[in-house]
């Protein structure tokens, strides 16, 4: 039983450092920044780093210091930090993490799939006829909208990928913190940069790339009266750090008490932002410099998250020299983003079934089967995948303003001196974190109607009949039907979670 | 590439990558400094 089994910890800060940036890099990175960013330049850029110092480092040093401090998973952490009146709070946080994961996994099946896909073109344009990669390249063929919608709608193929992605994490978080975790990350990380300096380097050197550059870049003071780029800024931070999400809870359990919480949050944090934009320096350029006109360029850009990475790039890289060489590498770095990602996500379930006195290995594999079973609909169908990502997405936002406001129940100030001081040799002062934290509770707040109000749906709480619209993808009541769910859960069984999960 | 977008490049990427690698030498710097006093193990 876990109970016997030793405490364990990463090796030094470098170790927490790299989970952190695993974390935190993931498909967002890849998918989404570069696409908001170019749509909004150097603005953009201004406002996304503004919202890190505001509201993605104040929550996720916050997070470390929790994990660190109480040495548990989130629910055991929130739930000594809360009390058992606040404990239910930690189990929604838990739960809607957990939503991320089920549907994540999908998301790294995919990433390995497009990989061994890039790979066969690769082997066939340097060994083969090339035959693959002009079929690719051939915009009357659509391969690659066909390959997409192949994989993305009942496939047994992706369900086979995602198994897969499964299977591996769970063989790497059964070998334990060091020997699992941190030896992985040691690997991925590094090559993860390396990967996107050499795809950035080559489309910037491209005819054409500077413009996409151009685009990244230019800060268009005029944008700055636009609120919605404030919001677009403050919810990628927010959605990019994974600040909120109980990952850095559980990075900080497995942290020596030694350790300096506020240089490392603000070290990892930082990495994260370096990973967005070499993306988005490596996307844009290539992505101007194979469209026919900027036009082109930027209505890819507006065609969506999984169109721009899944239908569009590799049509554009196939239609260069070299390009399936560059093909090859940009969708390793995807794939390597989105498995650092899964991993803290399927460490946050582990950790807190170990924490109820489970043995590692069977923690593992309980968390494999929650995912297999549970992630298996979004495999299926896009629609479902979709509206996960929407509901715990938002979601995140909520777990948020639950744990800022645990925090303001605690004292800001107090919190900081009794849970980050403590062994940081690099200190912010207690004035910016407790106006932050107060900062992260209202516009918290404000982000989740602000999301809701947006009607992506056409019918957002009823529908043309007057029924409660729960199945629409983007619709409120789907929203509100499964964090509903989610916290009944959690209410109901606050006294159960409290004595399993927090006395114990 | 114009002015404008020159200079934008230059702030983004002295806040983004200058931000990173400041902190990172100060944890370097913060890691060697433990080593020669012999806190790190």
């Amino acid at each position: 039983m876990s109970t016997q089994e030793k405490p364990e910890e990463f090796s030094n800060r470098w170790g927490i450092i790299l989970a952190a940036l695993g974390m935190a890099i993931g498909a967002g990175n890849l998918w989404r920044f570069p696409r908001i960013a170019g749509e909004y330049g150097g603005t953009f850029i201004i406002l996304w780093m503004f919202f890190l110092v505001v509201w993605s480092i104040p929550l996720l040093m916050a997070e470390l210091a929790i994990g660190k401090y109480y040495k548990k998973g989130t629910i055991g952490a929130l739930g000594r930090l809360g009390g058992k009146r606040f404990n239910w709070m930690g189990v929604f946080v838990t739960l809607v993490t957990m939503g991320i994961a089920f549907y994540y996994s999908v998301v790294t099946g995919w990433s390995f799939r497009y990989f061994l896909l890039n790979t066969q073109n690769l082997i066939d344009y340097i060994f083969g006829s090339g035959t693959m990669n002009a079929k690719f390249a051939d915009p009357d063929v659509h391969y690659m909208d066909n390959f997409w919608a192949q994989l993305s709608n009942s496939s047994w193929q992706a369900v086979v990928c995602y198994m897969f992605t499964i299977a591996i994490a769970i063989w790497v978080l059964g070998k334990g913190i060091k020997q699992g975790l941190e030896k992985v990350n040691k690997i991925l990380i590094p090559t993860l940069f390396i990967l996107l300096m050499i795809v950035a380097a080559f489309a910037i050197q491209l005819p054409g790339g500077i413009e996409g550059l151009e685009y990244l870049f230019t800060i268009n003071v005029e944008l700055f009266k636009d609120p919605n780029i404030w919001i677009q800024a403050i919810t990628d931070s927010a959605w990019s750090t994974g600040a909120g999400w109980g990952l850095m809870i559980t990075i900080g359990s497995f942290s020596r008490k030694k350790e300096d919480v506020t240089l490392n949050t603000f070290l990892g944090a930082f990495g994260n932002n370096s990973a967005a934009l070499l993306a988005a320096m490596a996307i844009l350029p290539a992505v101007f410099a194979m469209s026919a006109t900027s036009g082109e360029a930027i209505d890819f850009l507006h065609g969506g998250n999984t169109a721009l990475v899944f239908t569009v790039l590799p049509q554009l890289f196939s239609q260069m020299t070299g390009g399936p060489f560059l093909s090859w590498i940009f969708f390793g770095a995807f794939a390597m983003a989105a498995f650092s990602s899964i991993l803290p996500m399927m460490q946050l379930i582990i950790k807190n079934l170990t924490d109820y006195s489970i043995s590692k290995k069977r923690a593992a594999l309980i968390t494999g089967a929650a995912c297999f079973i549970i992630g298996f609909p979004s495999a299926w169908s896009l629609a479902i995948f979709e509206n996960q990502d929407w509901v715990w997405g938002v979601g995140l936002l909520v777990s948020g303003i639950f744990i800022s406001f645990l925090i303001m129940r605690y004292g800001p100030a107090k919190f900081k001196r009794d849970f980050i001081d403590d062994n940081s040799d690099f200190k912010v002062s207690a004035k910016y974190f407790s106006a932050m934290i107060y900062f992260i509770f209202f516009a918290g707040l404000f982000l989740v109607y602000w999301w809701m109000d947006q009607g992506y749906s056409e019918y957002p709480w009823f529908d043309a009949d007057g029924n409660w619209n729960v199945f629409d993808t983007f619709s409120n009541a789907s929203i509100v039907t499964q964090w509903a769910i989610a916290l009944i859960v959690a209410i109901v069984f606050n006294g159960w979670f409290y004595k399993k999960f927090v006395k114990k | 590439m114009s002015q404008a977008a020159i200079i934008g490049m230059i702030i983004c990427l002295t806040i983004t990558f200058g931000g990173f690698i400041t902190f990172l030498m100060i944890a370097l710097k913060s890691d060697k400094k433990k080593s020669d006093a012999g806190l790190e193990e």
